[in-house]
């Protein structure tokens, strides 16, 4: 069954083509990867998917609906982890996933706190003020606010970006399981080693098109390249 | 449900920043040396004391709503809520809300010092200086209203801190000393109903605006 459909995207910014007219879809459960380098087109992407850009041209479905005409069902089914997102500085890690998880409903707050508390894994950091923490304690406490509602999309700008190994390792473990729990994931990054590892299926985008799509084994096979960076070289340079 | 929360959360951000504990400290001492110092006659003193600790209130006002919300734009906390199912216009509304209330607060305690010492120091009748307090009262209202209102807009519209607060100093802070202008400058008998109006017009207009752009804006 087909999750998210994006057709003929395209997105400007004043004169700027941002998008260029990009399709895939991703199968539920998948986890589906935008590989591209900076300034590429891949958080355009994911931020016109996550409703808070609106698209110039083309469509996009999402489990069912319609992302123009209803954004507020979408928005409902998915989750969204911005790049760069900032978390309330003045609120306790705990308090910050509490004040996130009332948002949803009122009988599933505590297990989704519990949920959350369990993939940022800050010990007892999780009870100190988020302004408190380092850049990856801050990352792995928006990974868990962005996957502990169970969501039926996850979207994922960059999830391992500012994290150092252990913790990515970590963090890509835990976006691994929640795709076998029922999730789809969509999830962007210029690490190509990683998505090779995480991803099912993966979209090549280089200025604001997609250049390639596949899975990373059989794109390897195809272009006879070691890893997906050697494949991305010998794409763009055809 | 979500506005509740959202305003609970700017309640809980705001009454304790370090420009509103200023304010809950600094207006009523500034209020209590201006009636220390000066005679009153018959509500001028309180009058000049609502002026004053609402101009200075309503100006923080709307520095802090601006800087506030050019900050969540810069640190991406807008991406959080706006992808939720929740209408954007509540957490404009709840930031006006928080903020208007608590510098609303710290200056009627200010204004209320002022009146208490008018008392006590003078031979004025309470009921004199009751009377006089419901003028002073709204037009500090008003000027923190619009004030509020000019912080929410231009924290919208500016793309920098600077920008913002340039803005709000230069045009926000005169937008929102009309209904403090409007009784001296046309001589006003009954100036009240006047203030009240230009408060609540000129805050439904600029909130309208900050509203409308904040909705179309695109994070």
């Amino acid at each position: 069954m087909i999750a998210v459909e994006v057709k003929n995207l395209v997105k400007h910014y004043g004169k700027v083509q941002a998008i260029r007219g990009i399709s895939f879809s991703i199968d539920s459960s998948e986890i589906f990867g935008l590989i591209g380098p900076n300034g590429a087109g891949k958080t355009t992407a994911l931020r016109i998917i996550s409703t808070l850009l609106t698209l110039t041209d083309g469509s996009i479905n999402v489990m069912g609906f319609d992302l123009e005409k209803k954004p507020e069902e979408v928005r409902k089914i998915m989750s969204y982890l911005p790049e760069d997102a900032g978390a309330y500085k003045n609120l306790t890690g705990k308090g910050y996933l509490e004040f996130i998880a009332n948002f949803f409903n009122p009988k599933t707050v505590r297990n989704m706190v519990a949920k959350g508390v369990q993939i940022a894994d800050l010990g007892e950091r999780i009870n100190d003020k988020v302004d408190t923490y380092s850049k990856g304690m801050k990352r792995r406490l928006l990974v868990g606010r962005a996957l502990m509602t169970d969501p039926r999309l996850a979207i994922l700008d960059e999830p391992t970006s500012g994290l150092d190994v252990n913790n990515a390792q970590e963090v890509r473990n835990i976006i691994k399981s929640t795709a076998k729990k029922g999730t789809t994931v969509l999830l962007s990054s210029h690490n190509m080693l990683e998505v090779e590892y995480m991803c099912d299926r993966i979209a090549l985008i280089d200025e604001g098109l997609i250049v390639e799509k596949g899975k990373p084994v059989d794109l390897m096979k195809k272009y006879n390249a070691k890893n997906i960076e050697e494949v991305f070289m010998k794409v763009v340079k055809k | 449900m979500s506005f509740s929360l959202i305003l609970k959360d700017e309640f809980k951000g705001f009454y304790k920043s370090k420009v509103m504990i200023f304010l809950w400290i600094g207006l009523p001492i500034l209020a209590f040396i201006l009636h220390f110092f000066l005679s009153d006659a018959y509500g001028t003193l309180s009058t000049l004391t609502a002026v004053l600790v609402s101009n200075i209130g309503g100006l923080l006002a709307a520095v802090m709503l601006t800087v506030n919300i050019i900050n969540e734009k810069d640190t991406r906390v807008y991406d959080l809520f706006l992808i939720r199912p929740l209408k954007r216009w509540h957490l404009v509304v709840s930031k006006f809300l928080a903020v208007f209330i608590c510098v609303s607060i710290a200056c009627l305690l200010a204004i209320t010092l002022g009146i208490a010492v008018d008392f006590f120091q003078s031979s004025i009748p309470i009921d004199i200086i009751a009377q006089n307090l419901v003028d002073p009262l709204i037009m500090t209202f008003s000027v923190i209203a619009i004030s509020s209102a000019t912080g929410i807009l231009f924290g919208v519209i500016s793309p920098s801190i600077l920008v913002g607060v340039v803005l709000v100093i230069f045009v926000g802070n005169y937008i929102s000393s009309i209904p403090s202008i409007v009784p001296f400058v046309f001589d006003i008998k009954d100036p009240v109903i006047y203030v009240l109006a230009i408060g609540v017009i000129f805050t439904i207009v600029l909130m309208s605006l900050g509203i409308i752009l904040f909705e179309r804006k695109e994070f």
